[in-house]
């Protein structure tokens, strides 16, 4: 299990790996970028939960980057360490400036390094902790103040009524204190009795204790007030809770695809390509994988000397092709194509992709610019798979 | 617009140390094809560099600042900068970059051309005067 997920940028290698393998060592799952551009793709991609960045960097300088993270809507409740070498001063004036939770001097061992991060770490789970705190207390309020609007006046009838019997029957228990036992019963029954009379008597008399009560209680009356709307404060918080709830699991889920992938060395670059071999994967598998982290590129696969090569947008399949087929169709462009043909292609390619077992894959995620790829028609890979085995 | 209120800096690492230089004194960035060493000079003078058809000293700062150098790599960059006219080549052990920021962020191991020249001028007067003719 990994303590936490850490974002180390820095564009000295040496530091990289020191602290790379040093927060390895302690339990955390590392991330590193070379220069502020890079950090800031790998932050929005893996979502850490610590950024340690430099402030000397190519590119973008750590200010920037703190800049750019604070204006960035998924990495501004990132926290951010700076690491510096260039003196106190700089850390001061980056935690007024930008933000930064805290810094941390150049060159450093190891274990201070580790120290830094676990305690900066704790902090920020207190921190999240006393907000969930906070929160449970807003709910609390709403619904204290909703229910407090009615019961209020229902106790203090109580009260009263309670008070005036305990007198009234404590005049009874002193004349009879020689038969406790039948004053037990007779104590019940005669509140109740009272209650029935008393009762009419109390809501008179509860209007002008209330007016006397108003100034002692301004709490009260401003609960009320909020009161009037509580049901959409409710349902707000509860919708956010739930988003964050959701969000937090996904980003779960998704890690723990990712590192499990990492873990064997199947993916050298979580963000950026996916490869490895056919024989720990099923083809099926790798397409579901793109297609529901819904990925833009090329998935190349290598067999038995023929590259395969499927173009994906948003997940789905564009248009699947052999060399050999390329060779058999004479490499025409793929607008030269019907739609028809494209999928009659796609779908002999994976028929003979799917009889071969041994071979190796590379997804590269690829930005295409042409707009006419995009107005092409697209299968998910289950349609396309399905049709195969039948 | 903030660009303009922030001040350039050129970076360039000795070991494991960063060090600013102000843009403004950067000529060029070089890559070492030949240096001549000078005999006799302080050991922080590597070796006389040609630049544009003229001799200029290149220096180590690891030798200035006593740093010492972890992985010895020979580096073969140089910064050349200019100091009243006057050209230096500074070694450098990284590509050099250029960095802005805000000049309220006050940065340690920045160096200020003129004193680095005075503080060099003190030590190396005789041998440079020397090699210059």
């Amino acid at each position: 299990m990994s303590k936490g997920k850490i974002l180390l940028v820095d564009d000295s290698p040496i530091v990289r790996k020191l602290a790379e393998v040093s927060l390895q060592e302690a339990g955390y799952e590392v991330y590193t970028a070379s220069d502020g551009e890079e950090g800031l793709k790998t932050a929005e991609t893996v979502k850490p939960d610590l950024i340690l960045v430099d402030f000397i960097m190519p590119k973008i300088t750590g200010s920037q980057f703190c800049k750019f993270a604070k204006e960035n809507e998924i990495l501004k409740d990132i926290p951010i360490i700076l690491i510096t070498g260039k003196g106190e001063s700089v850390g001061q004036a980056f935690i007024e400036k930008y933000g930064v939770l805290d810094y941390f001097m150049k060159p450093f061992k190891s274990e201070d390094l580790i120290e830094k991060v676990e305690s900066t770490l704790s902090r920020i789970s207190e921190f999240k902790y006393e907000t969930v705190e906070e929160e449970i207390k807003k709910v609390e309020d709403v619904l204290l103040s909703q229910e407090i609007s009615l019961p209020e006046e229902i106790q203090e009838i109580s009260f009263d009524l309670t008070e005036e019997i305990k007198t009234e029957s404590s005049k009874e228990e002193l004349e009879i204190t020689e038969i406790q036992e039948i004053k037990l019963s007779e104590e019940i029954k005669e509140p109740q009795e009272l209650e029935e009379i008393k009762e009419t008597q109390e809501i008179e008399s509860i209007e002008i204790p209330e007016e006397a009560l108003f100034p002692s209680m301004p709490e009260e009356t401003t609960k009320l007030e909020e009161a009037i709307k509580p049901s959409d404060e409710i349902d707000k918080l509860i919708e956010d809770k739930l988003r964050e709830f959701s969000e937090k699991i996904i980003s779960v889920v998704d890690a723990s695809v990712e590192s499990a992938l990492k873990k064997y060395g199947l993916i050298k670059d979580s963000s950026f390509i996916l490869s490895g071999f056919l024989d720990f994967f099923k083809l099926e598998e790798i397409f579901n994988l793109i297609n529901s982290n819904k990925l833009t590129g090329i998935l190349s696969v290598f067999v038995n000397g023929i590259a395969y090569e499927f173009m994906f947008i948003e997940g789905q399949i564009v248009y699947g092709i052999s060399t050999l087929q390329k060779q058999k169709t004479g490499f025409k462009l793929l607008n030269e194509f019907s739609s028809e043909e494209i999928k009659q292609l796609t779908l002999e390619a994976l028929s003979s992709l799917r009889k071969s077992q041994h071979g190796s894959f590379i997804f590269e995620i690829k930005q295409f610019s042409d707009f006419n790829l995009f107005n092409k028609e697209r299968y998910s890979p289950s349609e396309l798979f399905n049709p195969v085995i039948h | 617009m903030s660009e303009e209120l922030e001040k350039s800096y050129c970076v360039f690492g000795i070991g494991e140390r960063e060090f600013l230089i102000p843009k403004e004194n950067v000529i060029q960035v070089l890559e070492i094809i030949r240096i001549f060493p000078i005999p006799g000079s302080p050991d922080y003078i590597v070796g006389a560099l040609p630049v544009k058809g003229k001799i200029i000293p290149a220096i180590d700062l690891a030798k200035v600042y006593n740093i010492e150098r972890l992985n010895y790599s020979e580096s073969k960059l140089v910064v050349i900068i200019d100091v009243k006219g006057e050209k230096i080549g500074i070694l450098s052990d990284t590509t050099p970059f250029f960095v802005n920021f805000e000049p309220d962020i006050v940065v340690e191991d920045i160096i200020e051309p003129d004193k680095l020249f005075e503080k060099l001028k003190v030590s190396q007067k005789p041998s440079e005067k020397a090699n210059d003719k």
